[in-house]
């Protein structure tokens, strides 16, 4: 009886385990305690950097199965990609946090926008509902300002670039560790776009040199689950691009919006129910 | 109604009629309540201006769920969980209380920030696949996150999910590791930093409790992580006796004020800090409201100085009721410098006397800006006893005074104190307020001859390495007579301030305050006499209720939220989001029929062979 019970309870535990599985794909987690890394670090490790003004904003519970988040969404018009590749010159980006229903949401930390910003975003990979999450937080916005010359630099939580630590180990004259008598307080570097596209070149080529020289090797960007391939995908021109399509539009058919993990394990749990149903049949009904 | 249940159109009640209308008359009363209040910290705080927090002296609630891929043991996260929220609990004299269960169910223990009535935490490995949602936002900038859910109309938290990123961070047990700058032994390019979970989690809980970033370099909420970050700092302590109020309140004081630009006009954003005089260090810090007023509760009785500068970190660390905080509020868009309250002279400082139950209103300070750079301060001349400044005489200073001065590295600067007798305590703040430099004291009398006395050249050194570069002296029966103290800077690299470069000052500076023949300070039981008012952690055993964690209904039948409808989940943007619940319904449908189907037609083969029994 046992033996015969095992199947069923197997096919059920697969089914919900698919099913959690598909829901948990869209998971969670963003941050507020931050963490200061390098600026070019933090380019490297963003799949998509571009340059656009918002347009519009909403906020709104997230549409994907299972996800009981609210979203602020940003329209952004896109006047530069830096990096990486966005599907049209309009990209939705989205945020964690708003207020929806009554219910509101905050995380600290979180990126925020208003309508008519000018800004350099990083972005990760586009999400299910076809928008793009910031990168980062606020570690993933940056302000566009001119300087004393009308060039145009980039102003951002990330931008407080530590250096390398090269120095950091030195002993004064009295001996004390962690000390050094001629450190100045110098402010951190100031980064125009030019250094920023020139920074992008420069990854990118590194990258590129890396795979001549080890081609069989794997590419892995360091400190980030992110692989390689899409980190170091640097724009194809780094110029205002000429969007061949815009941003996709909104299927009739609600299921084309479906991702795979959803469909996937709304399969397996029928199967598994199903499995169920025919094991749990026969172990009353034995031949 | 708008309150409580605006915007939950759409909604089917579950609760009776009476028994809705019974919760949104108790709603209205909270509707009423909650402007928002400033008070020693940076408050949670909606966009309508309301306070986010939990309502009354809450107990939390919280399910921790150990499940992660990097082999971090799961009594190591109930531990550190446990001592988080006893931190806060202390700190709030009870104020605050919880309790904490953890465990593996998925169903019992969401491994997410849902909204889902339960207060989770949680490792981001513990999550399959990639989420895009993770992998996306969640970057090697970010160790954990709260997500605080609140009551739009009230402020009252509903709920708080925190996650910690096992993805890019090692997490440990080791009080002595950091990710962040502070030790000067910060690894900042590549690599996996290992991290004492305390730093984090303690830091979240705040989050949970109600509180924003800080900009105070010892603050728990400083927007960085940090060594020590663990544990409460004073600035801590003041903001959650603020935020719920408890036995001792009426034994504290509030303190207002305006601050203005070099112009005059209100200024937005300003990061204000309250220096206890007697303590010699930084008790509490607040922001100004657009109208330039900032306000701090819960405070210690006590003379204060105040010092204004700009919150580094940005808005963007900040609620977005914060926005557009600009401190480049001088010509040329330049940031305006470090500025402190001080009378005539420019050096000397304007101290402020908070009483309990009062609530004192400090004289409007206006930033200056400098062309050079740096803090804001008129530099004392004298180098020497023999042409030292005054800064002490007992018929002008009473029982203390206060000076700032600029301190350059490799010299020294000579202070007089005019007739002082008896115990002297002075201490030199400059680490603390982001100020490149380290003050080392002597202390000589008349004769020029080295006094004896108690020299601290470094205030706080933490478990964690974590070194605070202040310095104190103290002398002890001192027979009548002028002294002089003596200060050498000698230069600090950024490495070792928590939140690195971006706080620190271009010039060095320091804040000398003196204590004369006074008794140890006010609320010295409830916040410990150190420099960083770190508690004891001596907390006793905690065990967990049995049973499962409650979860909160975020319908409202509960009575807790005051909703009277029903949350829906409905899409409100565009129609490019996610599939809705057609589309989930459509999938479904065909799997239910069948599976409708087969039952139907196992019962009837049941039922058959029942009656065939029967005959």
């Amino acid at each position: 009886m046992l033996r015969r019970r095992l199947p069923r309870n197997l096919a059920l535990l697969v089914g919900v385990s698919g099913l959690l599985a598909g829901l948990f794909a869209w998971g969670i987690a963003q941050g507020t305690t931050f963490f200061e890394r390098p600026f070019p670090e933090t380019i490297e490790n963003a799949p998509i950097v571009i340059r656009g003004v918002v347009t519009g904003t909403y906020t709104d519970w997230s549409r994907e199965p299972g996800d009981q988040r609210i979203f602020t969404f940003y329209d952004l018009q896109v006047s530069e990609v830096f990096k990486g590749e966005v599907s049209g010159r309009a990209v939705l980006i989205r945020e964690l946090g708003g207020e929806n229903d009554g219910i509101g949401m905050q995380v600290a930390g979180a990126a925020q926008f208003a309508r008519g910003d000018d800004v350099v975003v990083l972005l990760g990979k586009p999400n299910p509902d076809g928008s793009h999450p910031v990168r980062g937080m606020m570690m993933g916005r940056y302000d566009i300002l001119r300087d004393e010359n009308d060039r145009e630099y980039l102003a951002g939580a990330g931008l407080h670039d530590p250096g390398t630590g090269a120095d950091r180990h030195s002993h004064d004259t009295h001996g004390d560790t962690h000390e050094k008598m001629d450190r100045d307080a110098s402010p951190p570097r100031r980064w125009t776009l030019q250094d920023l596209r020139q920074l992008v070149r420069e990854q990118l080529q590194l990258t590129q040199d890396k795979s001549v020289e080890n081609p069989r090797e794997k590419l892995v960007v360091p400190t980030t689950g992110t692989p390689a391939s899409e980190a170091q995908q640097a724009a194809s021109q780094l110029q205002p691009l000429p969007f061949e399509s815009p941003v996709p539009e909104s299927s009739d058919s609600e299921g084309e919006q479906m991702g795979l993990p959803v469909k996937l394990a709304i399969a397996l749990l029928g199967l598994g129910a199903l499995g169920a149903l025919i094991f749990g049949r026969r172990s009353r009904h034995p031949k | 109604m708008e309150c409580g249940i605006a915007g939950i159109a759409g909604g089917v009640s579950r609760m009776g009629r009476a028994s809705c209308l019974s919760a949104q008359a108790g709603l209205i009363l909270l509707c009423l309540g909650h402007p928002l209040e400033a008070g020693a910290y940076t408050p949670t705080t909606a966009p309508n201006g309301a306070a986010v927090r939990w309502v009354g002296n809450p107990k939390l609630n919280f399910a921790g769920n150990p499940q992660n891929q990097r082999g971090f043991a799961a009594e190591e996260l109930r531990a550190s969980a446990v001592r988080g929220l006893q931190r806060w609990q202390a700190a709030s004299g009870g104020g605050v209380s919880f309790d904490y269960w953890q465990g593996t169910d998925p169903s019992i223990y969401s491994p997410n920030s849902d909204y889902n009535g339960l207060s989770s935490i949680y490792f981001a490995s513990a999550q399959s696949g990639s989420s895009s949602s993770t992998s996306g936002s969640l970057s090697p900038n970010v160790l954990g996150l709260t997500q605080v859910w609140y009551n739009t109309d009230t402020g009252e938290v509903l709920e708080a999910d925190i996650v910690l990123n096992d993805r890019d961070f090692q997490f440990t047990s080791n009080v002595s590791d950091t990710s962040g700058f502070g030790t000067g032994k910060t690894e900042v390019w590549g690599g996996r930093n290992q991290v004492f979970i305390d730093n984090v989690l303690t830091h979240e809980l705040g989050h949970a409790i109600g509180l924003s970033h800080a900009g105070g370099l010892q603050s728990t909420m400083l927007f960085m992580e940090s060594p020590e970050q663990a544990f409460l700092s004073c600035d801590d302590l003041s903001a959650v006796r603020a935020l719920y109020p408890t036995g001792d309140s009426g034994a504290r004081g509030s303190l207002t004020g305006v601050v203005q630009t070099d112009t005059g006009a209100p200024l937005y954003g300003a990061h204000v800090l309250a220096i206890s005089r007697r303590r010699g260090t930084v008790l509490a810090s607040g922001l100004t409201d657009r109208n330039g007023r900032y306000a701090m509760d819960a405070l210690e009785p006590g003379e204060y100085f105040i010092a204004i500068e700009p919150f580094l970190a940005g808005s963007q660390a900040l609620p977005a009721f914060f926005s557009g905080i600009d401190p480049n509020v001088c010509s040329g868009k330049q940031t305006f410098a470090r500025s402190f309250l001080t009378a005539a002279g420019g050096f000397k400082l304007q101290a402020v006397r908070i009483e309990a139950r009062r609530q004192a209103s400090a004289p409007a300070v206006r930033v200056r800006c400098t062309t050079t750079g740096g803090a804001a301060v008129v530099a004392l001349e004298e180098a020497s006893t023999s042409g030292s400044a005054l800064v002490y005489d007992p018929a002008k200073d009473g029982s203390g005074f206060g000076v700032v001065d600029r301190l350059v590295a490799g010299y020294s600067s000579t202070y007089r104190m005019k007739d002082i007798s008896g115990r002297l305590e002075l201490h030199a703040l400059s680490y603390t307020l982001y100020s490149p430099i380290r003050p080392l004291l002597s202390l000589y009398d008349s004769f020029g001859e080295p006094v004896d006395a108690r020299i601290v050249d470094k205030v706080y050194v933490g478990e964690s390495g974590f070194t605070n570069y202040d310095a104190a002296i103290v002398a002890e029966q001192l027979p009548l007579g002028d002294y002089y103290l003596e200060i050498n800077g000698r230069s600090l690299n950024a490495s070792l301030y928590p939140a690195g470069p971006v706080m620190l000052d271009a010039v060095p500076f320091l804040v000398v305050t003196g204590s004369m023949n006074e008794a140890a300070p006010a609320l010295a039981s409830a916040i410990p006499f150190n420099p960083r008012c770190r508690m004891s952690e001596a907390f006793p055993a905690y065990k967990s209720p049995s049973g499962n964690p409650p979860r909160r209904s975020t319908s409202g039948n509960d009575g807790g939220i005051g909703f009277c409808g029903q949350m829906e989940l409905r899409g409100g943007g565009p129609p490019s989001g996610g599939p809705g619940a057609g589309a989930i319904a459509g999938w479904l449908l065909p799997w239910g029929l069948m599976i409708g189907a087969a039952q139907l037609m196992r019962q009837s083969a049941r039922r058959r062979g029942s009656h065939l029994a029967r005959l």
